[in-house]
């Protein structure tokens, strides 16, 4: 009763929050201070396991976010396994469900949004560091709770949209228009479940709609902190091996 | 500030393990709290409506921005393969576009049409975007209602001039030309004339922007009269910017002058012309920058609709050739003497075009805006195609049917009457509306008994009744008799049949019902209008140009609403403001609008919704805009209409034309208005604006499907948006919102096999989304849920779990699609993918039980799941289908560990080669490696298939497609499947079989010989273990 009791005498100060962020710095101060950011920090890689929901099927994932800029996520289906890795500056997949067990390079233009997931920090925290500009644009209803809304533009187009909820400031959703193939490429994430990870506020779902409609619904299981990998899981991709390749009887 | 932050993170950490109830500011319904409920635009986008503004880059025309009359404003990159609409949160009636050239992310937008046709709608200013159109903001002009042109000064983007053409419903001071030198920020009203004159054309010199030509329009529309001309039309030129004006006349026709259309020729800019409706309408031009003017053409066709049709442009490459937008494209290459059509070889565009654009980059490459869409040519208006992606069409009305699934019915301005599938496989495709009617189209309907009969209308209370199997069309319009008077009919007659009695019901300035589908008519009333002799004058409707269609038509019915409870119970509202209603049939009326403190005088009762729970109570809205008035009202009666209420308050925003009361829920209403859907929990006491992908549309009319649960709205600009299953909104309590979670029902869910196409229309045509058809789950949380977990867990019906999904967190209501496919089976191994198998059979119908987790708590509601009612499969035929389909795929799991022990051994022998010394050993180790393989070669296709065409078919493949065969239809599987079935069973068992001796045998010695090695031997693990790896 006394947890319960404090607890919500605490949340009165939440509820009058909005008064005190009024500017972008204070804004992202709280965010920071409510996620744990201090710990992300020193925190050197984080690996996620969850499921994928899309389109009826639910496919296992795996993905590594390693300082200094390595990423790496893969998802399994019928034995088959989906493979993204990205070392800083060059990236791969493989795709068998193309039929194909071969790396692939990625895109120049996509590397921009591994870039991002790479950034273990997060877009928001060392803003102008990164060259990118930040305003607090103003607050926004999104599905019916008011949010901060925060615009980060990372270079001249691609530009991120961070809806801070004004009461718990946690990201409540983000929006992405970024230019591929010469072409704007838009997309929502909603983020819900947060779950405290050794001080760090993680989500533990994510949700991303393109035109409104839900591509995928990813639930997170959980985080594992600071697993170390080689520097190899990220480079090029060796090709898939196969139980048994014609003729091998 | 550190103590405060650190107290909050205190409280998320804590907020992850306590569960907080009851400290929350209480809750309201806000725009938000339904917004699960999205609604589904299905089009048409075939004949799509009428396109009042275009304007392109002139240096890249692919950019173009399409305004439409009432459907918003639109955005393409590519020349209109594709387009967005970008103006969604504005008033959907577009003036004029204005893209700023010398920066093309900079467009200006002037809202209100311009064309001034009775069923117009209005604007709300002047916006712009700086962004290409992601962003608009409000810059003034806010009463200007509409604004027929916007031009920026090439040499400076902060000067901007605006026509204001201005109220088209009454006096109003904001008309005129405006300028702005600072961005838009401030106004100054340059020009003005007199409150009933506003400017109708502006154009500018290009090579002298301090030249402008401002063209005012003298007129007025009222309910049952159009005036176009008067004393204060006329050309205008300033050359100073705006400062001074100079009216001319040189060369102009004397007498009262109509709307005027001036342009200035982009390559001889001395030239200007001014196309000026007067007793004899014709085309001037002038040489000399407007000092004097020659008629250059008097062809009928330039006196065509002025208020419609005032446009001319004169083409900006070649100095003689010049277009005029019309009832079709006219050009002229004589510098305006004659023109003919544009097309020669082509020409099946729309009729009615209104806005035009050429481009001088590349004059053979135009844009074409008509009453039915947008048109592209690029052979200077020879041929034309047709942008089949704009759903901008403009209903009147909409009906539902019971057909599965159920058709939408409704006519639309100036583009017939039309049906249409409420879903389709691979969605609603432009080819999937059916043309039933012609003309400006209002009411149709499905007749309820007889499926091949269908009622639809055109302007004038022409209502025809057809049968869609013999091509009969009968004219079933009531005529006048020798008891009455000529028959009045409004422009938009109404049609009605009876929700008690499916009786059919016409409304003219009597009441005529008919029992026999229109045979016969009985009048059941007399005049129940005003019968106001002035305002039966529309012969004389027009001004300097005759124009009498039936839109002044006035002193008619406009609504009739007959009691779903009692069929004596109708209510009758005319269109110059009287309610009347009988409760005997029609043999007495009683006019009780006299009763109604605060209804507007002689305005629209523009609907009538009788209640459906009580048959002495009626709902009213009134449209009094005709006369100037844009104010919302809504009243209501319980007592016949002996006393009224009014029933709207600050949130209802824009006149109104329809209220719906549900069919269930007797306090949940409906309310349509200019601008937009309301919502209504508690009878009219609160509104709410429905919001969810529901631009600010006018709502002109709707129906609540009553199998289906859908609210259907006919928008007057947006087509037909569909807000699917409305069932959770109807169950809807309002102490729910200050609960943390509440389940809320949703319509019955039944197992349906989808259906089946193959079609690649490109991108260039709109399709319509299918409604979800997934089983689901509704409930309503005061909160959006942040921290913790929140989850579904799926049980059957003796408790037993089966599965567990993700749940939606947002505050309100949440509409969670439940995943009713069991988890697939797993596969032996591949380079390929098994696509024949990638989902699990779907849960049988049943009762499940669906536990919400949300933190600490757990909710838990049923969920049913039926069979489809269609489909007539006897209980047998299920099971054998289900057993068959579990049996195939739990073969594809025997398979799975067939070939995972397959694997292993071979893999495991292959390590031990490596390490045994004796020759046996390793020879064996090969022996069982090579066997393996060749077993493993059995069960799968090895080639991996690049692109998925390798096309080895092997067990696995073989079993999959029985499995998806039979999995894809919900009855009795076919004999041969059933057969083939065995037989891979029995494959199955025989490759085990090998194995197990295998393994007991050979394999066996083996590995003792491998043991005695010193090494490990084979080891396979038991199915059992292998089974919960998955």
């Amino acid at each position: 009763m006394k947890k319960l009791l404090s607890a919500a005498i605490l949340m009165l100060f939440i509820a009058a929050s909005p008064l005190k962020a009024q500017n972008l710095k204070d804004v992202l101060n709280e965010y920071f201070d409510v996620t744990g950011q201090k710990k992300i920090l020193k925190v050197e890689t984080l690996t996620t396991f969850g499921k994928i929901n899309q389109g009826g099927l639910e496919i296992p994932f795996k993905q590594i976010t390693a300082r200094p800029a390595n990423f790496r996520v893969e998802g399994t289906f019928q034995g088959l396994t989906f493979l993204q890795t990205f070392n800083g500056t060059e990236a791969w997949t493989v795709n068998p469900f193309s039929g194909s067990t071969e790396p692939q390079p990625i895109p120049a233009d996509q590397l921009k949004s591994l870039k991002i997931q790479a950034d273990m920090d997060g877009m928001l925290w060392d803003w102008k560091d990164k060259g990118y500009s930040a305003v607090l644009d103003s607050t926004e209803d999104v599905e019916g709770t008011k949010c901060f809304k925060v615009d980060v533009t990372i270079d001249s187009n691609d530009v991120y949209t961070f809806y801070i909820d004004t009461e718990s400031y946690l990201l409540i959703k983000s929006h992405a228009k970024v230019f591929m193939s010469g072409q704007a490429v838009e997309s929502d994430t909603y983020y819900s479940n947060y779950k405290d990870v050794e001080g760090m506020i993680l989500p533990g779902q994510i949700e991303n709609r393109y035109n409104g409609v839900t591509g995928e619904l990813i639930v997170i299981d959980r985080y594992e902190v600071d697993t170390p990998y080689p520097q190899s899981d990220f480079n090029k991709p060796a090709v898939a091996e196969t139980p048994v390749t014609p003729g091998d009887n | 500030m550190m103590l405060f932050t650190s107290l909050k993170k205190q409280v998320i950490l804590s907020l992850l393990s306590v569960s907080l109830t009851g400290m929350y500011a209480q809750n309201v319904i806000t725009d938000a709290t339904f917004s699960a409920i999205e609604g589904r635009h299905i089009g048409p986008a075939r004949t799509s409506g009428r396109i009042v503004a275009i304007d392109a880059s002139d240096k890249d025309p692919n950019l173009v921005y399409v305004g439409a009359a009432g459907g918003g404003l639109w955005k393409s990159k590519n020349q209109g393969t594709t387009f967005k609409p970008v103006f969604d949160d504005y008033t959907q009636s577009i003036g004029t576009i204005c893209i700023d050239q010398q920066h093309p992310d900079t467009v200006w937008i002037g809202t209100g049409e311009p064309w001034t046709r009775n069923s117009v709608s209005i604007g709300t200013g002047i916006y712009k975007t700086t962004d290409g159109g992601e962003k608009f903001e409000f810059m003034g002009l806010a009463k200007s209602e509409r604004i027929s042109k916007i031009i920026v000064d090439p040499s400076n983007s902060n000067n901007v001039y605006a026509a204001v053409q201005g109220a088209l419903w009454s006096d109003s001071e904001e008309r005129g030309v405006y300028k702005t030198t600072d961005g838009g920020k401030t106004w100054s009203r340059l020009l003005y004339v007199n409150p009933s004159t506003g400017c109708a054309s502006l154009a500018m010199d290009p090579n002298n922007p301090q030249v402008l030509y401002a063209a005012m329009w003298d007129h007025r529309r009222t309910a049952y009269d159009f005036r176009s001309g008067g004393p204060g039309s006329g050309l205008y030129k300033s050359t100073d910017g705006g400062a001074n004006w100079t009216k001319l006349s040189a060369g102009l026709p004397e007498g009262t002058i109509g709307r005027i259309a001036v342009a200035v020729s982009k390559v001889a800019p001395y030239s200007v012309y001014a196309l000026v409706e007067s007793e004899k309408s014709a085309l001037y031009k002038s040489v000399d920058n407007g000092a004097n003017w020659l008629k250059m053409s008097d062809q009928n066709a330039m006196g065509e609709r002025p208020f419609y049709f005032s446009n001319i442009s004169p083409d900006p490459v070649e100095a003689d050739r010049i277009y005029k937008p019309g009832f079709v494209l006219l050009v002229s290459n004589d510098g305006g003497k004659i023109f003919q059509g544009a097309s020669t070889e082509g020409g099946a565009y729309h009729s009615d075009t209104h806005a035009f654009y050429v481009s001088p980059k590349d004059n053979r490459f135009m844009y074409l805006g008509t009453d039915g869409g947008v048109y592209v040519s690029r052979d200077k208006g020879n041929t034309w195609s047709h942008c089949e992606n704009l759903p901008v069409a403009q209903f009147y009305h909409v009906s539902v049917d019971m057909q599965k699934p159920y058709n939408v019915y409704g006519g639309l301005q100036d583009n017939g009457s039309w049906k249409a599938p409420s879903s389709n496989p691979g969605g609603i495709q432009n080819a999937d509306w059916e043309t039933i009617g012609i003309g400006d189209g209002f009411n149709a309907f499905a007749d309820k008994s007889d499926p091949d009969l269908v009622y639809w209308q055109y302007q004038g209370g022409r209502v025809y009744r057809s049968n869609t199997k013999t091509g009969e069309n009968k004219f079933i319009k009531p005529f006048a008799d020798a008891t009455t008077e000529d028959l009045r009919y409004n422009w938009n007659t109404p049609v009605h049949f009876g929700k008690k009695s499916n009786w059919l019901y016409i409304g003219a300035q009597y009441l005529y019902r008919s029992k026999d589908k229109g045979d016969s008519w009985e009048r059941i009333s007399g005049d129940l209008t005003t019968d106001n002799p002035l305002r039966q004058q529309q012969e004389k409707s027009g001004g300097v140009s005759a124009d009498n269609t039936t839109a002044e038509n006035n002193t008619t019915i406009f609504t009739i609403s007959e009691s779903a409870l009692d069929a004596n119970v109708i209510w009758v509202g005319t269109d110059d403001g009287n309610v009347q209603v009988t409760t005997d049939g029609g043999k007495t009326w009683n006019l009780v609008s006299t009763q109604i403190s605060g209804l507007p005088p002689l305005a629209f009762i523009s609907g009538i919704e009788s209640d459906n729970f009580d048959k002495a109570a009626a709902y009213v809205t009134v449209d009094a805009h005709r006369n100037g008035d844009m104010q919302p009202y809504v009243f209501y009666t319980n007592d016949y209409g002996k006393t009224w209420k009014s029933l709207v308050n600050e949130t209802v925003n824009g006149y109104c034309h329809v209220i719906k009361q549900d069919i269930v829920n007797s306090n949940l209403l409906f309310l349509g208005t200019e601008f937009g859907l309301y919502v209504s929990l508690d009878k009219g006491v609160t509104w709410v604006q429905f919001k969810s992908n529901i631009p600010q549309v006018g709502v002109f009319d709707m129906a609540i499907h009553p199998r289906d649960h859908d609210l259907v709205l006919a928008t007057h600009g947006r087509g037909i948006i569909i807000i699917d299953d409305i069932t959770p909104i109807r169950n809807f309590k309002m102490e729910m919102l200050e609960a943390d979670v509440t389940f809320l029902p949703t319509r019955p869910y039944y197992l349906s096999s989808g259906g089946i196409v193959q079609d690649f229309p490109g991108d260039d045509e709109f399709v319509g989304n299918n409604p979800n058809g997934s089983a689901v789950v509704a409930y309503f949380m005061k909160k959006r849920h942040m921290i913790g977990e929140m989850y579904i867990e799926i049980y059957d019906n003796k408790g037993n779990y089966i599965k567990k999904q993700p749940a939606t967190t947002r505050k309100g209501l949440n509409i969670v699609r439940i995943q009713t496919m069991l988890p697939p089976p797993r596969v032996p191994s591949s380079p390929n993918p098994l696509f024949e198998a990638a989902f699990g059979p779907e849960l049988e119908a049943g009762d499940y039980l669906i536990k919400l987790i949300k933190g600490k708590d757990t909710l838990s509601t049923k969920l049913t799941i039926n069979n489809n009612p269609d489909v007539n499969h006897s209980a047998a035929d299920r099971q054998l289908r289900r057993e068959s389909l579990l049996k195939a795929y739990n073969l594809l799991e025997e398979l799975a560990y067939v070939d995972y022990q397959a694997i292993e051994i071979r893999k495991q022998t292959l390590a031990l080669a490596d390490s045994v010394k004796n020759k046996g050993l390793r020879a064996n180790s090969f022996k069982y490696a090579d066997k393996m393989a060749a077993m493993h070669e059995k069960i799968s296709a090895t080639q991996p298939g690049e692109g998925g065409v390798a096309g080895q078919i092997r067990l696995r493949e073989k079993i999959a497609e029985v499995y998806s065969a039979i999995g894809s239809y919900e009855g009795k599987p076919t004999d041969l499947q059933l057969a083939a079935l065995s037989v891979y069973v029995d494959a199955v068992k025989a490759m085990q079989s090998e194995l197990d001796i295998l393994i007991k045998g050979d394999l066996a010695n083996y590995n003792a010989g491998i043991v005695r090695a010193g090494l490990q031997p084979v080891k396979v693990s038991d199915k059992a273990t292998f089974m919960q790896s998955k």
